[in-house]
């Protein structure tokens, strides 16, 4: 049992610690739009640039 | 596609339009290369979108777009005047914000953004600005947020730029925004998730300690946990619990007493022993009775004032509808020249122009021009109203006629529109009779609970001051009434979650009240039975074949939204017609004219009840006739009904099993009421009834003792929806109904209506049962507590326990038979 005098207060540090976590992303606008950003890695910027429409 | 050298006009033909996606028609021929191919665009808009797209090097929208846009875009030229509008002083500072010294910032609503490919789009469009300085689009939330250098570009421009992406952007207006993401609510989440984060760790530690064998734990493991515990209850402490300390100290120097004030004290209380305790003071400790307490309370008002938030949401159409600016004719009636002015400019007494299509800036009398306003945002009108010279328009009604002037009457807080808008909010504050109750209750009983506990803890002092603290810890933890201010809001937020997967979506809680009493329900006939959509019921051709006279009707029709052009133009369709052409169409004030092979036609609504001759329509709910005309002479007649609602016979039928009695009251012409009544099997109906005839209607059936249910859309069953025991508005029906209404059923469906009594007579029941068990529960206890026969730890697990019981109780409510 002498594991927990270890682990206790490690669950404390880990409760803050998420605690501060969750915060910072939500704060940080992380749960804002759950869907654009994982299409948006897949476009490129550079890619069009050759394209010419014609006139 | 695997020869390009077809022929153009077959090739435009097979192919769909490369922007939008519609079929390209036959001859038109709009072209943009894109790799390497010439790909075909269905009309101007398309064309002049797709150019910009590829001229500013984004093709990777065409290359990763998951979904095609709404329709084909329309071309630019014509909404950019009403976009610089949003330039003028008085209307700019609505919208957009100072940043730093010279930069600005606006939040901009975007419509028609359709994939997340278009998000992207619109971004790149904005950054290749000169000035831009930011710009990120919120898929999720279809909102931009922008900044950018003051001077450099004007918000117009910024607005045309996303409008030359085929994406229409409005700025949003920073008060209404507020609203919907409000600092509070943010708050409030987060004091929630602090305390429910803390009670899970919190129990964690404590849990063990109840179900370990004596002398498993050590001491030092013990107090070690309990440190654990007090460590995470003093976030709690300062943070989660804030608001109700707040709130118990405004009731107290207001001198009312609230329910918070003992919650308080004993969270206090309860707290200050258990430290005692654990810093060897003797007593038990109870960390974990104050964490779940907190979380309890604060999720029951979390619910609460979600509840609310989404009935404030139906203000914000309303407050929208009235356009930022208006065209001031400053010199009429000599010229007609226009100025653009802020419509908070407005005064009465200015003469105003109103294009086609635009909405009326304010209140005011038609001076010159003949047309048609659509009124159902705020009258629930499903057809648009005729307008000539005289007649009074509404602001926020949109003119779809001809260009009308006309004088302004009232602005500002006299309006129409402001008056809607304080209905709802004085709506929006009602509080449900019971649940008032309840809470005034639940405020004496807990006067008396610290009024008790004083008296305990004197007594106890007394008698055995070492044990003092931990009965009044415990008197104040088991009789807090917090079961007892749980148990309505928690059953009607469980029942309107409920009623709202039904399609009931509830506004006030008086509806709990009487829903389950009702023993008449009075209805409307056109938008409530009726879907408010046309359809053809029969043609009367004399010379004419019926196909023949359908598409010269049609033909008149076209462009137009009025709901009989949209009946002819579908049947139409569906015959597959071929249009002749029509010109100098234009729209009167009961219809419409136009040539047609050097003819003057005019087709022009005919109301049944003027005519007398509906002996002869279909079965049905028929009650339009439209005449089709040459030269003045009528040529056909086109018979429209209003469709029933598809489940309103056996709404009707199961609300008859249930003994309530129906009751059809109707402003229409008596034969289609008949009709109508006799189809779906109703047998009390009235025809040509006022509002007022409607509510003394209401009012005897209330003399007998009847408790009614009223169904209706528009702005004339508002005094009915009020005058009822119960009002339920139709979505989509006016908004003054919905203000005064006790719920909005969501979907054109009916039968949601017969779920929510038989909901809410389950949510009585549970009402009952949760009021009967915490008031036994406080009978049993307070004594109990008060002769120091209860833990304090005991107390804290029979108040959880017993708050718990209740929001389970209420929680079967959403789940369940009905």
């Amino acid at each position: 049992m002498d594991i927990l005098f270890l682990l206790i207060p490690l669950s404390l540090v880990l409760v803050f610690f998420i605690g501060a976590l969750f915060w910072w992303a939500l704060s940080k606008g992380q749960f804002d739009d759950l869907e654009g950003p994982a299409h948006r890695i897949l476009q490129d910027d550079d890619k069009s640039q050759s394209e010419v429409p014609p006139g | 596609m695997n020869s390009v050298a077809m022929d153009g006009a077959i090739a435009a033909a097979a192919e769909p339009c490369f922007h939008c996606g519609i079929a390209v028609p036959a001859g038109v021929r709009f072209e943009v290369l894109f790799d390497g191919r010439s790909r075909h665009l269905c009309c101007a808009g398309c064309a002049a979108v797709a150019t910009t797209i590829l001229e500013a090097g984004l093709a990777g929208y065409y290359r990763d777009r998951t979904a095609f846009p709404e329709g084909p875009a329309q071309t630019v030229a014509d909404s950019l005047r009403l976009l610089q509008r949003y330039d003028l002083a008085g209307v700019r500072e609505r919208y957009v914000a100072d940043d730093d010294q010279d930069g600005a910032v606006a939040l901009l609503s975007l419509e028609g953004l359709n994939c997340a490919a278009c998000a992207w789009l619109v971004e790149r469009r904005l950054l290749s600005l000169d000035g831009m300085r930011e710009a990120s689009v919120n898929y999720a939330t279809h909102r931009a947020q922008v900044r950018w250098q003051r001077d450099a570009i004007p918000l117009s421009d910024i607005l045309s730029a996303i409008a030359q992406v085929g994406v229409q952007a409005y700025p949003a207006d920073a008060a209404l925004e507020d609203q919907y993401r409000s600092a509070s609510r943010k708050r409030a989440l987060w004091e929630l998730f602090v305390a429910a984060f803390a009670m899970m760790q919190v129990m964690m530690y404590t849990v063990p300690l109840y179900l370990a064998d004596p002398g498993e734990v050590t001491p030092d493991l013990k107090q070690l946990m309990q440190w654990a515990g007090f460590i995470l209850t003093l976030p709690v402490l300062v943070f989660s619990a804030r608001p109700i300390f707040r709130n118990a100290w405004h009731s107290i120097a207001a001198r009312s007493f609230g329910m918070d004030v003992p919650v308080s004290l004993a969270i206090l209380l309860g707290f200050g022993a258990s430290t005692v305790a654990l810093l060897g003071g003797g007593g038990e400790v109870y960390f974990d009775s104050i964490t779940m307490f907190v979380l309890l309370l604060l999720t029951a008002r979390f619910v609460d004032s979600e509840l609310r938030r989404r009935r404030q949401r139906s203000l914000e159409s309303l407050a929208r509808s009235l356009p930022a600016a208006a065209e001031r004719l400053t010199n009429y009636p000599e010229d007609t020249c226009a100025e653009d002015v802020a419509s908070a400019a407005l005064q009465p007494g200015d003469m105003v122009r109103i294009a086609t299509g635009a909405t009326v800036p304010a209140d005011g009398v038609l001076i010159d021009g003949v047309g048609q306003c659509d009124e159902s945002l705020l009258s629930g009108e499903s057809l648009p109203v005729p307008k000539r010279r005289g007649d009074g328009v509404i602001g926020g009604s949109i003119n779809l006629g001809s260009p009308l002037i006309a004088r302004v009457t009232r602005v500002g807080a006299s309006s129409v529109m402001a008056g809607i808008v304080r209905a709802s909010e004085a709506a929006l504050a009602a509080r449900p009779k019971l649940e008032g109750k309840a809470n005034t209750f639940a405020a004496q009983l807990s006067f008396a609970t610290v009024l008790l506990a004083a008296l305990a803890c004197g007594a106890w002092l007394w008698a055995d001051p070492s044990r003092a603290l931990g009965i009044t810890v415990a008197i104040l933890a088991i009789t807090c009434p917090c079961a007892l201010a749980l148990a309505i809001p928690a059953t009607t937020a469980a029942a309107a979650a409920r009623m709202a997967k039904a399609g009931l979506i509830v506004q006030r809680g008086r509806l709990f009240d009487a829903l389950p009493q009702v023993t008449d329900v009075a209805l409307d006939k056109t938008g409530t039975l009726t879907s408010g959509n046309m359809a053809l019921a029969g043609i009367e051709a004399g010379t004419l074949s019926a196909d023949q006279a359908l598409a010269i009707a049609a033909a008149l029709e076209i462009g137009s939204h009025h709901p009989i052009a949209r009946a002819l133009l579908s049947e139409a369709e569906r015959r597959g017609l071929t249009l002749p052409k029509a010109t100098q169409l234009s729209i009167q004030p009961d219809g419409v004219a136009g040539n047609i092979a050097g003819g003057p036609w005019t087709l022009g609504r005919q109301p049944v009840a003027s005519t007398g001759q509906e002996e002869g329509l279909p079965r049905g709910a028929a009650n339009t006739a439209v005449l089709l005309c040459r030269n003045g002479a009528p040529v056909a007649k086109f018979l429209l009904q209003d469709e029933l609602r598809p489940d309103a016979a056996d709404s009707v039928a199961a609300l008859l099993r249930r003994g309530i009695g129906v009751h059809l009251l109707s402003g229409d012409a008596p034969a289609p009421v008949r009709d109508c009544a006799g189809q779906i099997g109703i047998t009390h109906w009235q025809a040509g009834m006022s509002p007022e005839d409607k509510c003394r209607y209401v009012q005897a059936l209330q003399a007998n003792g009847g408790r009614v249910l009223a169904i209706g859309d528009g702005v004339n069953d508002g005094p009915l929806l009020a005058q009822a025991n119960v009002g339920i508005a139709i979505h989509g029906g006016a908004d003054l109904a919905r203000t005064r209404a006790d719920a909005i059923l969501a979907g054109g469906r009916l039968w949601p209506v017969l779920e929510a009594i038989q909901i809410a007579a389950r949510a009585r029941r549970t009402i009952q049962q949760n009021l009967a068990w915490a008031f036994a529960y406080n009978l049993v206890c307070l004594p109990l507590a008060a002769a120091g026969m209860v833990t304090p730890q005991f107390a804290a697990i029979g108040m959880s326990a017993s708050s718990l019981l209740v929001i389970a109780n209420a929680a079967r409510l959403s789940s369940g038979p009905r």
